[in-house]
């Protein structure tokens, strides 16, 4: 596409999520007003400006420039830390996802990393997000800045028909938009999936709130179900949980108070919808749980984060200082230009969550102001707010109850200030509409805004006071100094405004709201632009010559960085497959394995390989160690192959093919079985990763799960054409008769996916071997072995949602207008037969339709559902893969023949022979073709081409012929000219 | 993938080719999409006989060439009908909503299944790829009917004396396309079952009432679906076929009035005709049925109705031969074998092979179906009477082909059966739907259906 284009097709996919936005908004018959929705459109796209209409990208470009061997492009100084999780992770999924559908494949498996890792059961990959699929035209930069404006805008306009339905004006709805979606929930964390799923948590409480009116009902329990379904595709399970805690917790603290008769109601259709959204989920998410069960970072993650603390006897906050950040952000540093200080227990982005503007806050702070009544809706905001917050500072007994809680105990506490900015958004708008009612019959009801602007001008000052020492000493003072301006500034902007409108126009006191509201998002406009660098495309993970090397050499091979060079993740961009792993869902039997065998502590966030010379990495087929410049051999069995300014590769010397036959094998019988999910391979084998850790004859032998424990010699074979692709694999397996069958292992991680069939569709039996890689064992002969992947629970998964997805068409269809199934009484006129048969006829038709389609389905010859969904690369990929060859063969050549000049086909059967030479005549129009036989009957003819075909490796007959071309599937020859 | 969008463009202007006949006062009474339907088919058997005609006359092939006396001829027919009076509607739609959402499932699923499998290289013929699509290749690039391919004795497989409507419909989409996007030409096999749906639907509404017409159409909808993925028929002739002789017998056997225009059964054979040598054996078996149906009130004019069905695909495919004979290639069509050294050792093996071959792809359940219903309305036969002939001379005509070889026909039976039977599946369903669900073929000479 043209550089017109993108920017082109940028603004109309926004403009289309903006209109499909305000059609949903009108279909619940809660219009979004024009002028609004221009504002709405308008602001992320001014905030994030820098990145849609220059060249440039606001995506952390520095973090790709830092990791090896890019970091040798150009000098770079890493501007905010932590995007790094960007740069290694979300950009990198996104480039596999890509992959994978551009190829045709369903995004399943991520075969860049850890010998092959879960990718859709990531959910943080966002593989089905339904942004991702409106983004997937763009590239991928400037999706990611597309789905960042989609985002802000689904949150301003979902918060601000949110508040609009809990009864607030539209001024003041207006300003709680702008604080929850200009938030330090969003503002940071644009790039990443987590803020796919809280854009959603205000639609999710204004689908609810629209279940209350029986008028729009039916709409709105379809939105519900569409905003379920739409949250654990997102990309972040964690947030999807937390949206759902809050509008639960939401709810039932406005029926315990009384607020919300209407609870039993709209509780049975929240719990009817959230069933159909489970289950029309249920692809994404059986997947994702039991990818999420097998992790590694569900065994790091065990002990909730404040557990140490937990106390039966009352407490305070174990991190006080969260109350700060709250207040003022950088309180304790933001890594960019102050410096962390003690104090802080996470990453800046995270403790800063809560954060919903200065003003935000002060207006919030409201709700202790005397003056009209006090909605019970705002006490319960009030306490969701003193809920979240309690959690992530571990106040008794909020932290306590969080860390007992399954499922919840496993989210970092400190996100659960994400709680605090949506409940606080939606507070500060509840009470600043108080406080306009108010202003508009006495000027006295300002005095409490004043005050608790004051107050926070105060606290602020304190804040900064206390902290003064340690920023100064960490070098990070102006930061802090003008952290401190910019809130002080805010406050008395608030202050002036609040003033003016009490003292002379009151009448004015309706534009307070968007005037506050336009302060507040300047605000956070200036606190989050500062977040982000403008960085150059071009500069993102380009190809460097130690790359263009890699990827220059044979596949199938895979490599390991030393240290952070080609940090695991970054080499999707390089299109290299590394052992290594940077993942959440990374398997914990993979990182022990590695860690038993190559020193990879599970523990670590970013691991790093500590032994290099380790035989295990032979068997994982690593054949290159990629290095640092001028780096000396690290063993004996690495030899230099490549050397360079951007860094050293070394060749593995003993590297073993990705399936083969060991010599010996061990089987073990199997100590546990879960219905083919393997959870820990090294449970099933009923021994530590340790046992396996001194193991060095890996070509030698193996260890098996078998039905019983025995060591038998195994069956010679040899297997050639490995190819693999995003959810499969095939190669060929000759196992000599005398074998009788023989086990070949692969090192491909088996999560319990794997399935392998042979060339005529018959099962071949999978298990585990050396811990978590797949073991086939196949039966003599020469067999086309094929692997299919699919990850646990997918299948069942998508019978389900088939399922779900059929009830729902079928139950969403009662409410069809007339308009499209018109519900009219059958005319006697046009009654073919005035009987109940006439009636039953027509339905046994159907019947009879339907056991059709069923019985046709049972002998469909698609391989499998999603096989239909793949580009074929000829006409014949699935119909036969013999004509499929010849006809790749022939696409492949046809190149190869002038127009104009004579061909022949040579094969090495008659049959094959005749068949290309039919094709050939398709293929090579503009050619003449001369067979050398025609139906098996040898043609003196082709003596006369000048070029030959030969498919499948036939010599053309005669040493005068000059190759031309080779190719997997044959050759092209050239006879020499002169009369022929 | 610019030349298949291009060439799917090329496609569907067939319809803009043909637009004409969809102004014909017999065709204005359908809805849009069954307009399109009979707009297609009109196209795609005047752009072949059109280009016939110019390689007859070895006036090359352009697409502005092709195109204009095309469009010319729909705007003048366009004209003359526009002020005739509209035949009669069927009226508004009047479903079960629950009869018209599972047809609509059904239908749904067996397009989707349908196109998919198309679409992924699941069902792709070897014929399209071994002369269907060859010749449409050679013919686009001669700009013309390449008798000099034709007569190759190298590409004798290609069988040259076969019929031009497809290889034509090809090579005109090759000509938009500038080259042959061999993965994309199966997926518009779609396209032939897609158009025949409207038509199939709105006809038997005027026999079946609403439910039963959309009954049927789903059903036949599935079966023919299934079966063309089972028979692997993408990119051949096989679905082009299936939709001319279903459009013919659908016709015929919803024809209210005897004053009713035969025009569309009549472009509807000739595209038969032109399409498959079995084409002009169905035709020939449709008419003996509109003689059987309508005989036996007046014998004389129900043999010139159905003569003048004959006529029409005979005379089109007329122009295919006089091709031929000037080209000096074998005028008409080859004969598999005398024709009458039959070797009756076979019919056994025969009979069980044709059998086996009616699996369809569905375990024989629409077979099964079709004969559960046609045992039950055995005695009206003569209603369904094109629709029966079509399908049972059909299935005899195989045999009596069969029969021709002198060897084992297990192999040859097993490779062209599952695909030469379905329009007498087709036929079949139609049939068996009107005589179940239908109220019966009454011949009147005029006025509203009772």
């Amino acid at each position: 596409m043209t550089s017109v284009g993108h920017p082109v097709l940028f603004f109309s996919t926004y403009l289309f999520a903006v209109l499909l936005t305000a059609g949903v908004a009108l279909c619940v018959r809660r219009p979004l007003p024009r002028s609004l929705l221009c504002v709405l459109a308008l602001a992320p796209l001014l905030f994030l400006g820098r990145g849609t209409l220059s060249k440039g990208t606001l995506l952390p470009v520095d973090h790709a420039m830092l990791v090896p061997p890019w970091n040798t492009n150009a000098q770079v100084q890493r501007y905010n830390p932590y995007m790094n999780d960007v740069a290694l992770q979300f950009l990198p999924w996104a480039k596999a996802v890509r992959q994978a559908w551009l190829h045709g494949d369903l995004p399943l498996r991520d075969r860049w990393n850890g010998c092959g890792t879960p990718l859709a059961a990531n959910g943080a990959s966002a593989a089905f997000s339904p942004l991702m699929f409106l983004t997937a035209l763009l590239p991928l930069t400037a999706a990611f800045t597309l789905m960042a404006a989609v985002k802000l805008f689904l949150a301003m306009t979902g918060m601000w028909l949110w508040l609009r339905e809990l009864g607030i004006s539209k001024p003041t709805a207006f300003f709680g938009a702008v604080v929850f979606s200009f938030s330090f929930t969003f503002l940071p964390w644009l790039f990443m999936s987590l803020t796919a799923v809280e854009c959603l948590w205000p639609w999710l409480l204004f689908s609810l709130e629209l279940c209350r009116d029986r008028v729009g009902e039916r709409r709105a329990f379809w939105l519900l179900v569409a905003v379920l379904t739409a949250l654990p595709l997102g990309g972040h399970t964690e947030s999807a949980v937390l949206g759902c805690l809050f509008a639960f917790l939401f709810l039932l603290a406005r029926r315990v108070s009384g607020d919300f008769p209407e609870a039993s109601r709209v509780a049975r259709r929240a719990a009817l919808a959230s069933l159909a959204a489970v289950g029309l989920t249920a692809f994404s998410v059986l997947p994702q749980v039991l990818a999420i069960l097998s992790s590694n970072r569900i065994v790091n993650a065990q002990r909730p984060f404040w557990s140490s603390y937990f106390s039966w006897l009352p407490h305070g906050p174990i991190w006080p200082a969260g109350a700060a950040t709250t207040i003022l952000p950088r309180a304790l540093g933001d890594g960019i230009q102050s410096p962390i200080i003690a104090g802080a227990v996470a990453a800046f982005p995270e403790m800063a969550m809560g954060y919903i503007s200065i003003v935000g806050w002060s207006c919030a702070l409201l709700i202790f102001r005397r003056g009209s009544r006090r909605r019970k809706t705002a006490w319960a905001l009030m306490g969701l707010a003193i809920a979240g917050f309690g959690v992530a500072t571990a106040i008794w007994p909020f932290a306590e109850v969080a860390g007992f809680v399954p499922m919840l105990k496993h989210v970092f506490p400190i996100r659960f200030l994400a709680l605090v900015a949506l409940a606080g958004a939606a507070l500060a708008a509840m009470e600043l509409d108080r406080l306009v009612n108010d202003l508009q019959g006495s000027k006295r009801a300002a005095l409490g805004a004043l005050g608790a602007a004051g107050a926070l001008m105060l606290v602020t000052a304190m804040i900064y006071q206390r902290s003064r020492p340690l920023h100064a000493a960490s070098g990070g003072l102006p930061s802090q100094v003008e952290a401190l301006w910019l809130a002080e500034a805010s406050l008395a902007t608030l202050i002036i405004l609040v003033g003016l409108v009490s003292w002379k126009g009151r009448a004015l006191a309706a534009f307070l709201p968007y005037a506050l509201g336009v302060v507040a998002g300047v605000e956070l406009g200036i606190q989050g632009a500062r977040l982000y660098r403008t960085g150059r495309i071009d500069q993102l993970f380009p190809p460097t010559p130690l790359v263009q090397f890699l990827q220059r050499q044979p596949s199938p091979f895979r490599v390991v960085g030393e240290a952070d060079v080609l940090f695991p993740s970054s080499n999707v961009f390089a299109g290299v497959e590394d052992a290594r792993t940077h993942d959440p869902v990374e398997r914990r039997d993979y990182v022990e394995f590695l860690d038993a065998t190559c020193g990879y502590p599970p523990g670590d966030y970013f691991k790093l390989l500590h032994e290099y010379n380790a035989p295990a990495l032979d068997f994982l087929n690593v054949r290159y160690l990629v290095s640092s410049p001028g780096r000396a051999s690290p063993g004996e069995k690495w030899r230099l192959v490549y050397r360079g300014r951007d860094g050293t590769v070394f060749e593995n010397r003993d590297v073993l093919p990705r399936v083969f036959a060991p010599g010996t094998v061990t089987f073990i019988a199997p100590v546990e079985s879960r219905w083919g999910w393997v959870r820990n391979a090294f449970d099933e084998f009923g021994t530590p990763s340790s046992a396996i850790g001194t193991k060095k004859d890996w070509r030698e032998q193996a260890f098996v799960l078998g039905l019983e424990a025995k060591v038998v010699e195994n069956g010679r074979a040899e297997v050639t054409g490995y190819r693999e692709s995003t959810n499969g694999a095939s190669f060929r397996a000759r196992v000599p008769a005398e074998a009788g069958a023989a086990v070949l292992v692969a090192s491909l991680t088996q999560d319990g996916g794997w399935s392998a069939r042979d060339e005529a569709g018959r099962r071949i039996d999978t298990t585990l071997a050396n811990g978590p890689f797949l073991a086939l064992r196949v039966p003599s002969g020469d067999h086309l072995v094929h692997l299919n992947y699919s990850p646990p629970g997918f299948r069942i998964g998508v019978w389900i949602s088939a399922f779900c997805l059929l009830s729902t068409v079928l139950r969403s269809s009662r409410g069809l207008s007339s308009r499209f199934v018109p519900q009219v009484a059958p005319s006697p006129t046009k009654s073919p037969k005035n009987s109940r048969q006439a009636a039953r006829m027509p339905l046994i038709w159907l019947a009879g339709a339907t056991a059709v389609l069923i019985a046709g389905f049972s002998t469909s010859r698609l391989p499998s559902f999603w096989a239909a969904f793949r580009i074929p690369a000829t006409p014949l990929d699935l119909t036969s893969d013999r004509y499929a060859h010849m006809w790749s063969f022939l696409q492949q050549t046809r190149d190869r023949v002038p127009e104009g000049a004579s061909y022949t086909v040579i094969a090495s059967n008659p049959d094959d022979e005749m068949y290309v030479y039919m094709f050939s005549l398709g293929i090579l129009p503009k050619q003449l073709a001369l067979p050398t036989s025609y139906f098996g009957i040898p043609q003196p003819l082709g003596l006369r081409a000048r070029y030959i075909l030969s498919f499948g490796g036939r010599p053309p007959g005669t040493d005068r012929a000059r190759l031309t071309f080779r190719c997997a599937d044959g050759a092209v020859y050239e006879r020499p000219a002169g009369p022929r | 993938m610019i030349a298949g969008v291009r060439f799917l463009l090329a496609q569907a202007a067939l319809a803009l080719l043909g637009g004409g006949v969809g102004f014909h006062p017999s065709v204005r009474s359908l809805s849009l999409a069954s307009r399109i339907a009979v707009s297609l088919c009109a196209g795609a058997v005047g752009l072949t006989l059109e280009a016939t005609i110019y390689s007859l006359m070895r006036v090359p092939w352009t697409i502005p060439g092709l195109a204009a006396p095309l469009l010319l001829l729909s705007a003048v027919c366009a004209a003359a009908w526009w002020r005739k009076p509209p035949g009669q509607s069927p009226g508004p739609l009047e479903m079960r909503r629950s009869v018209a959402l599972w047809c609509c499932l059904v239908c749904g699923v067996a397009l989707l299944y349908l196109v998919l499998c198309f679409v992924s290289s699941a069902a792709a013929s070897t014929d399209y790829l071994l002369f269907w699509g060859v010749k449409a290749v050679r013919f686009a690039n001669h700009r013309g009917i390449s008798a000099e391919f034709l007569r190759y004795p190298f590409a004798a497989h290609a069988v040259p004396d076969y019929p031009p409507l497809l290889p034509i419909v090809q090579a005109w989409g090759c000509l938009a396309a500038g080259l042959m996007p061999w993965r994309v030409v199966p997926a518009l096999s779609a396209m032939w079952v897609v158009a025949a749906i409207p038509i199939v639907f709105e006809r038997c509404r005027r026999r079946m009432g609403d439910d039963g017409a959309a009954a049927l159409t789903a059903f036949w909808t599935a079966a023919i679906s299934i079966s063309l993925v089972y028979s692997l028929s993408a990119g051949n002739a096989e679905a082009p076929l299936l939709f001319f002789e279903s459009v013919a017998v659908v016709w015929l056997l919803t024809e209210e009035k005897e004053t009713e225009s035969r025009l569309v059964p009549a472009l509807a054979l000739c595209g038969a005709a032109l399409t498959k040598v079995e084409g002009l054996a169905a035709v020939v078996l449709i008419a003996l049925g509109s003689f059987l149906r309508e005989g036996s009130q007046s014998r004389g004019r129900a043999l010139v109705k159905s003569l003048a069905l004959v006529a029409w695909p005979v005379a089109a495919v007329s122009v295919w031969f006089v091709y031929q004979w000037s080209r000096s290639m074998p005028a008409g069509y080859r004969p598999h074998g005398e024709f009458l050294r039959l070797y009756t050792d076979n019919l056994a093996v025969i009979l069980k092979e044709m059998v086996a071959s009616l699996n369809a792809g569905s375990l024989w359940l629409p077979w099964l179906i079709v004969f559960f219903f046609l045992a039950r309305s055995a005695s009206a036969w003569r209603a369904a009477a094109p629709a029966l002939t079509l399908a049972f001379g059909l299935m005899l005509f195989f045999v009596f082909d069969y029969l021709h070889d002198r060897d084992n026909p297990t192999e040859r039976i097993g490779w062209t059966a599952p695909r030469v039977t379905q329009p007498a599946l087709s036929a079949a369903i139609l049939g068996a739907g009107v005589l179940s669900v239908g109220n019966g073929w009454r011949h009147r000479a005029d006025g509203p259906p009772q």
